[in-house]
């Protein structure tokens, strides 16, 4: 997705200015003329200043670009579910894994992406239950990661 | 000394080490090989494993997977014509050509053998240079700190952007970034929103898994698909022909490696710039650079040394003075403070037999490479028939779970996801990403310097020119930042007159 520099440009001086004036609230450093709002601060009034010349550039390429050109793969529906899927699947894993358990939840995250890239359905099952357990395996029994068991805390290995 | 470099090899020679070294090296050359895998992102994915190491098998397994994979990316550059890591680039379409007209075997021995010579060479200039840097550096005061780190983030963006404003961005929200949570100076909490996993500030491994590895996959669900072509089925010697070429090309081996040195070390730029400047200039000081892209080997052979003398060059300054010299040393950082090795020039005294194991894994390595990188070409065809579609949820689940391991909260997932979308994002609109990685790495130490230089001088400017080494790199810094105004002064008075 590509966005005009005059917007980009104004999220980034939006987000100057908002820390420019959170700072002000920083607490000084008792008899030190520099407290911890002073870097920060110096760094959003660069924001700003660099803000100011990406929105002059955006401006002169408005008339040709547009606002925000939304690219060609967006109509492509199986693409575009492919690429959609990604973040889905990591806020579904961070959001059930510690509930129903790594194995479960790794499986269906493998099987769905490896489907939505083109596998077939049998391939795609078998490469996530062997993939699951391969990383399980290097992360739990290796290297000592307590990876979550979850519904399947009985049958701990 | 000698106890230090003996206490080294005592330590890399381990067989544990000498295993990590092994399977990172296979790991580094299938990264490598595989087209839209990078050796930054081979880093990337390596932190969390590492993270429960010891420090040298920790350090080594990095070294040699970097090496081999900046090496292997040439493999499906000469067979696809697709570099296998934006470091091969410069040479692609070169090495393709070679390939169609039946030199697959030259150009990629060119590849292997100067990639060997260019990676040992870098290494000889890092084990001089770097503890003869570290004297001077020992001198330094918060001062010259201060502004060394300022010259080097300003060099970054000059060099390695095509656009230095957006370069700027990128870097200043990494700056930001490094603000996060309780250390700074005044040990107040910063930008938390009174979340206490902010506290600590946002941890620096599920942010570069994912600026480097999660936005790779995102790029890759656009591309899935494509059809790959592998040009020539058999590869014969490779390493025929190849003391010729070296008697030939002397001088452009030893100009390719100096380059690649120089550009590895200077901060922001990389294995991939060092190859283009390389390639460009070996063109233009060439006897026959008409030859060039018609499948001349010239330009592999010089920018082929290039790209890993600059992996070896990037080393210097960030163990000297804890300053990265390219988006892998700027992770390498990260691991080195978490492994209590901090980089600095102190760490030559407090941690020789580290540095001496460095040192002696990148010899290594880059010998290791020559077998090694013979029987991957040999294997090249199957990898680079490894299903795509397949690999990349594997390494996203493998994202996932490395960024989970740090500090076993899915809060890092979260973390790893929100920098994955917002490094595609900004490449997509022109910001580059290694700049911020650059910020977060070098914010604190920034910071940190000011404020002591600042509380030192009690709020004087001036002082930052006072001792002579501080006042050099401070005019330097500013020249640095004058010069495109000065230049585009210049030319628009030059055509108006």
């Amino acid at each position: 997705m590509k966005i005009n520099d005059t917007i980009s440009g104004a999220a980034i001086a939006a987000l100057g200015l908002t820390i420019l004036i959170h700072v002000q609230a920083f607490p000084a450093m008792p008899g030190q003329k520099v407290g911890p709002a002073m870097f920060p601060g110096l760094l959003a009034v660069g924001l700003l200043i660099c803000a100011a010349g990406v929105i002059w550039r955006g401006l002169k390429t408005i008339k040709i670009e547009g606002w925000v050109a939304w690219p060609e793969w967006i109509k492509q529906h199986r693409i575009a579910a492919g690429f959609f899927l990604i973040p889905v699947v990591l806020i579904v894993y961070a959001a059930v894994s510690e509930k129903l358990g790594f194995l479960p939840t790794g499986i269906a995250f493998l099987f769905s992406l490896c489907w939505v890239f083109g596998v077939r359905p049998l391939m795609a099952f078998v490469v996530a239950v062997a993939g699951t357990l391969v990383i399980h395996t290097i992360f739990y029994k290796l290297l000592k990661v307590p990876l979550p068991w979850g519904i399947l805390s009985g049958f701990v290995w | 000394m000698l106890a230090n470099v003996y206490a080294a090899f005592g330590q890399v020679f381990d067989p544990y080490v000498l295993m990590v070294i092994l399977f990172s090296s296979i790991f580094g050359l299938f990264v490598g090989a595989v087209p839209g895998l990078t050796a930054t992102m081979a880093t990337a994915l390596l932190v969390p494993v590492t993270f429960f190491m010891p420090p040298v098998p920790a350090i080594a397994c990095i070294v040699t997977a970097t090496a081999m994979a900046i090496f292997s990316g040439d493999i499906p550059g000469c067979l696809l014509r697709i570099p296998g890591t934006p470091a091969s680039a410069a040479y692609t379409d070169e090495a393709y050509t070679m390939t169609k007209n039946g030199q697959a075997e030259v150009a990629l021995g060119a590849g292997l053998v100067f990639s060997a010579m260019g990676g040992l060479f870098g290494t000889a200039v890092l084990v001089t240079a770097a503890p003869a840097l570290a004297e001077i550096a020992l001198k330094f005061s918060s001062f010259e700190y201060f502004w060394l780190v300022l010259l080097g983030i300003t060099c970054a963006i000059f060099i390695a952007s095509e656009n230095p404003l957006k370069g700027f961005v990128s870097l200043l929200i990494g700056l930001l970034i490094a603000c996060v949570g309780v250390g700074n100076p005044a040990g107040f909490p910063r930008f938390t929103f009174g979340d206490a996993n902010l506290l600590g500030g946002i941890s620096l491994v599920p942010m570069m898994v994912g600026m480097f590895a999660v936005s790779e996959v995102l790029r890759y669900a656009l591309t899935a698909n494509q059809p790959m072509l592998v040009v020539q089925d058999k590869i014969g010697n490779v390493f025929k022909g190849m003391w010729a070429l070296t008697v030939k090309y002397p001088l452009q081996i030893l100009r390719g490696s100096v380059l690649g040195t120089i550009v590895g070390a200077l901060p922001g730029a990389g294995a991939d710039i060092a190859a283009w400047m390389s390639y460009g200039m070996s063109k233009r000081f060439s006897k026959e650079p008409e030859k060039f892209g018609t499948g001349h080997v010239e330009g592999i052979v010089e920018s082929g040394a290039a790209n890993n003398s600059a992996l070896a060059g990037a080393w210097i300054p960030a163990l000297v003075f804890g300053i990265p010299g390219d988006s892998i040393t700027a992770i390498v950082i990260g691991v080195l403070y978490m492994k209590n090795l901090n980089p600095g020039p102190t760490i030559f005294i407090n941690n020789p037999v580290a540095v001496y194991s460095v040192f002696l894994v990148f010899i290594l390595a880059n010998l290791l490479m020559i077998p090694l990188g013979f029987l991957t070409i040999k294997v090249a065809k199957k990898i680079l028939r490894v299903p795509r579609n397949i690999l990349m949820p594997m390494i996203l689940l493998f994202c996932v779970v490395g960024s989970y391991a740090i500090n076993n909260s899915v809060f890092d997932v979260g973390v790893m996801l929100a920098f994955g979308l917002f490094a595609y994002l900004m490449e997509e609109n022109g910001y580059p990403v290694a700049p911020v990685i650059l910020g977060v790495v070098l914010g604190g130490m920034l910071e940190e310097n000011f404020i002591t230089s600042m509380i030192k001088s009690d709020g004087r400017l001036m002082a930052f020119f006072e001792r002579p080494i501080a006042a050099g790199l401070g005019v330097m810094t500013i020249l640095v930042w004058l010069a495109p105004v000065a230049i585009r002064l210049l030319r628009s008075r030059r055509s108006t007159a």
